[in-house]
């Protein structure tokens, strides 16, 4: 991992400003599996686009909102990502990955685009006091997408497994605690544990960027 | 001894201090479950850092605003940053994204609905000289105008400055006229298909509309044409037949 890299993890803690319109949290369960979603996409198929839209935008805009801090920037991101992947689908082989992860590719284009042009206005507003380059230009969204693709694949656990990765990672409870509040048996809870978190790291391997 | 016990291994991963001194030596001695171990953790370390991740679904306008940029073919409205994507575009492969209603083309409708920007209308727009093909006083823009998928037709918009000072758009379109099919009207359409000024009809194969003060054609620059069933509904059919971008 890069330095830069690192340094934009600093991003992640912090609360992006908020700038637009209130979003609305994603509660919805998952409907259609995500290899359906994925081939009427590329098959062309009418509704292709509003299903992958209804799967995957909050992806898009909650890595956008969270690399960029805007979230009028972040919807032009999910704009241009959905507009620029429909107009190219046939170069997306359902067979050769997953749609979010290609999804996820060009919302980091677009998002070093951003930073990028971000970067010309900065320049251009103060030549003077200007920072270097990387230093302006720096997008590293990557640790941003493996966070939200985790957080999407969390929310998409049944109960109690997402109960249960929550007070394991966010509340820091070894397994019997969880097994005490949640009053589940301890194998259980362990098995839970377990699972949830292969599942995690395949979807990570799937569609992150790190692993 | 045999491996570990996945279990253990994933409580591990959590940082919680399980596990035998015998799985301990074997973790130190065993590639195969440290790598598994150190995966787990690499799971655990992204899920942890800066707490927990709430999804945020983007606003409504979103999507219309995609719909209505994949509705509008014309190269004229995609955008240079789409450039390299739009390229291989044809406009044919733009398929519909939500089954249509009651009118054909439902984008312009959305559009209008969430731009809240349709100004004006056909009472606005003053038809001066229906039979003058040139514009008058100083060209500012102009345009070719472009068919449509389904249309077979051409044309050209020019902005001009008139003696009185207005601005004045003439537009002609080579197309045979059918009255059984309705009316032509004429549009402005901003570039990011989200609000559009209605001109006026459009009597014949060309005529001249003063721009009402106040619209400013940079922020409208799309000149649209479009064929409206006579129906008493004001906003755009959605059914354009030619279109074109002036160039300011």
């Amino acid at each position: 991992m890069t330095a830069t890299a690192f340094r934009s993890v600093g991003l992640v803690r912090e609360e992006p400003r908020v700038t637009g319109s209130v979003a609305t949290p994603v509660e919805a369960a998952p409907v259609v599996e995500d290899d359906e979603v994925a081939r009427a996409f590329a098959s062309g198929a009418e509704d292709g686009l509003a299903q992958a839209y209804r799967r995957w935008s909050p992806l898009v805009f909650t890595v956008a909102v969270r690399t960029l801090g805007d979230r009028t920037d972040a919807e032009d991101v999910v704009q241009q990502v959905f507009v620029a992947a429909w107009r190219s689908r046939d170069r997306y082989d359902p067979d050769a990955g997953s749609l979010a992860g290609w999804l996820l590719g060009i919302t980091r284009h677009k998002v070093a685009d951003l930073h990028e042009s971000r970067s010309r206005v900065l320049r251009a507003v103060d030549a003077a006091e200007r920072l270097a380059d990387q230093d302006i230009a720096a997008p590293a969204a990557d640790p941003v997408v493996d966070k939200v693709v985790l957080a999407d694949e969390l929310q998409r656990l049944g109960q109690p497994q997402k109960r249960i990765l929550e007070l394991a990672f966010y509340e820091d409870l070894t397994h019997a605690q969880i097994a005490s509040v949640l009053r589940l048996p301890l194998g259980t809870v362990k098995s839970h544990i377990r699972r949830s978190l292969e599942r995690l790291r395949l979807r990570l391997e799937v569609d992150g960027v790190a692993l | 001894m045999s491996h570990c016990d996945p279990e253990t291994l994933a409580l591990r991963s959590l940082g919680e201090g399980v596990g035998t001194p015998d799985e301990d030596a074997h973790l130190a001695s065993c590639e195969q479950c440290r790598s598994e171990l150190e995966n787990l953790r690499r799971v655990v370390t992204v899920a942890k850092s800066g707490g927990s991740t709430t999804l945020l679904a983007p606003p409504e306008h979103v999507w219309q605003r995609i719909t209505a940029e994949l509705s509008a073919p014309s190269p004229a409205v995609d955008n240079d940053r789409d450039r390299d994507q739009a390229a291989t575009e044809e406009p044919s492969t733009v398929v519909p994204l939500r089954p249509r209603r009651s009118r054909p083309a439902t984008w312009l409708l959305v559009a209008a609905g969430v731009g809240g920007v349709v100004v004006g209308g056909v009472a606005t727009a003053a038809l001066m000289s229906g039979s003058s093909t040139t514009p008058p006083g100083t060209l500012e823009a102009s345009t070719a105008l472009d068919p449509l998928p389904d249309w077979d037709a051409t044309g050209e918009a020019a902005l001009s400055v008139n003696a009185a000072g207005e601005q004045v758009l003439t537009v002609t379109v080579d197309a045979p006229t059918s009255g059984a099919d309705g009316f032509r009207e004429v549009w402005l359409i901003d570039s990011a298909v989200q609000g559009m000024v209605s001109l006026g009809p459009l009597e014949g194969s060309t005529g001249q509309f003063v721009i009402p003060a106040g619209v400013d054609v940079g922020q409208f620059p799309i000149v649209d044409v479009s064929l409206e069933p006579v129906d008493g509904v004001p906003t755009h059919s959605g059914n354009s037949i030619v279109r074109g971008t002036l160039d300011a």
